[in-house]
């Protein structure tokens, strides 16, 4: 499938505020449409970069809940298709693991 | 179709020392292109733990790094928060340096002289005052040296925050632009060809690309004998905070902070071998030996997190020269082409002020740090014919 290449020089049109603009999107951080949509005009173009920008999905549930909501937004903002975009890294373990288990060495 | 894009700069590679770079050209009203292969910061600009070392750093690297801390990096704290919003949460923290033996702290304190020259503060403690201070450290540290001069900084939003403000001061960024070829035009670095046969025009070339750096540089016959070495880091959930200062073990085998979110960012050093794969790229990948441990050397420093979860796990790689220390330098031989890698693991805490150095080479400014021990030139042998210092192209 066609990788979409983010044009850096512009985005089209001004950031214009919505009505639902502090709705929650991402629960664990507690980061709202509004932010993640101005991270967007500010050249935040990728779903890592949005990620690394504002932490949506560095949280405990590690992006479970709000991934898709964030790509939403951004495919809505960008104008493309949502399924053309790349996902964020996924990043292990995939479910919270207590220091004390990793450190365990026995078999 | 292929393009010829033109400006006054060109930066190769978008991470946090070729963003600062663009950063601080573009506010002073030069027209900048970032190249990067492949997104903005996605190399090991935002796969660091953030921290900003100071003690045991090579010791040609310290006067740029003093640069740094006493004004580059808060400035850059407030310029971002004014220009963008961005709050890149650097504070100069201070840190300690753990030793887990006597013989380790002896070996601590030969770093005395080097702090000294600089003006940088020293305090050994022992391992009674150390926990007065920070209850949490378990028995097993003996001992610590405490440098007043390290910090830390959020290394994501420091380089997107560049990369943001950068781009709102008029510089243009290209993703998925590999440069793979630098032109000489009588005899100067003039063009940047990259991979996707777009052309790149300018008077100052700056690579800033890490690993990728000694590809592109060998096209103008400059080799850096850097091998690329695999990095893993993981974060915790967050915490109450109950220290603010980094801490790194004198051994290596852990080095980390809390975040001012709460959370622990650690790394190790897992003395499995630096997995090098000199001269191809493999891909970013998680051992399964790093966070046991790096978890393992956690808990024997702070027993009482061992119910604290770990949340996330990334690798990166580093650029690592035989010394240890990084490359700065206006290149004599090629005029108009700078170089700034070979950072081996420590660059994000320098980030800052090396963007400003290259800025103000290339703005023919007066330096604001003294970076002659910084030349690529220590790693090549001495011309047999001459006996010059440096072998001539």
């Amino acid at each position: 499938m066609e990788k979409i290449v983010p044009n850096r020089e512009k985005i089209e049109g001004e950031f214009i505020p919505q009505a639902d603009d502090d709705m929650i999107i991402c629960r664990c951080e507690e980061i709202t449409k509004g932010e993640i949509r101005q991270a967007i005009y500010h050249g935040m173009l990728t779903m890592n970069e949005i990620k690394r920008y504002l932490r949506p999905g560095m949280g405990l549930c590690q992006g479970l809940t709000c991934t898709r909501l964030v790509k939403d937004i951004l495919a809505r903002e960008l104008k493309v298709r949502a399924t053309l975009l790349e996902e964020s890294t996924p990043r292990s373990p995939a479910r919270p693991v207590t220091l004390q288990v990793f450190a365990d060495e026995r078999e | 179709m292929s393009e010829v894009r033109k400006s006054d700069v060109l930066v190769v590679g978008s991470g946090s020392v070729g963003n600062a770079a663009a950063y601080f050209l573009a506010k002073a009203g030069l027209s900048v292109n970032v190249l990067e292969k492949e997104t903005v910061g996605n190399g090991s600009s935002t796969r660091n733990g953030g921290l900003n070392k100071m003690n045991f750093r090579g010791v040609p690297e310290l006067s740029i790094a003093m640069y740094g801390v006493e004004d580059i990096w808060p400035m850059l704290q407030e310029d971002l928060q004014k220009e963008v919003g961005v709050d890149i949460e650097y504070e100069t923290t201070g840190g300690y340096r753990c030793a887990a033996t006597d013989e380790e702290m002896k070996k601590l304190k030969t770093f005395i002289p080097h702090a000294e020259k600089e003006n940088m503060h020293l305090e050994f403690i022992d391992g009674m005052e150390l926990r007065k201070r920070i209850p949490q450290f378990s028995e097993k540290v003996v001992g610590a040296s405490y440098c007043a001069e390290e910090g830390r900084a959020n290394p994501l939003k420091t380089t997107l925050g560049l990369y943001s403000a950068a781009r709102d001061f008029g510089a243009k960024f290209y993703d998925n632009e590999k440069a793979i070829q630098i032109d000489l035009v009588k005899g100067a670095a003039r063009r940047v060809v990259t991979e996707q046969g777009n052309v790149y025009e300018a008077d100052h070339i700056i690579v800033a690309a890490c690993y990728g750096s000694r590809e592109l540089l060998n096209t103008v016959d400059i080799d850096i004998p850097f091998t690329h070495a695999l990095c893993e880091v993981f974060v915790t959930e967050p915490v109450p905070i109950f220290m603010k200062e980094i801490v790194i073990s004198s051994t290596g085998a852990y080095y980390g902070h809390q975040t001012a979110h709460g959370s622990l960012v650690f790394g190790a050093g897992s003395k499995f071998g630096p997995f090098s794969r000199e001269g191809t790229y493999v891909e970013k990948r998680l051992t399964s030996q790093m966070i046991p441990s790096g978890a393992k050397g956690l808990m024997e420093v702070f027993p009482f997190l061992e119910k604290t979860k770990i949340i996330r796990s990334w690798s990166g790689w580093h650029d690592r020269t035989p010394d240890d220390t990084t490359c700065l330098e206006a290149i004599e031989e090629v005029p108009g082409l700078y170089i700034a890698c070979g950072f081996s693991g420590h660059g994000f805490g320098i980030a800052a002020p090396v963007g400003k150095v290259l800025s103000e080479m290339v703005m023919g400014e007066p330096l604001g740090a003294d970076i002659s021990q910084l030349r690529f030139d220590r790693f090549l042998p001495m011309d047999p014919f001459t006996g010059a210092d440096r072998v001539k192209y």
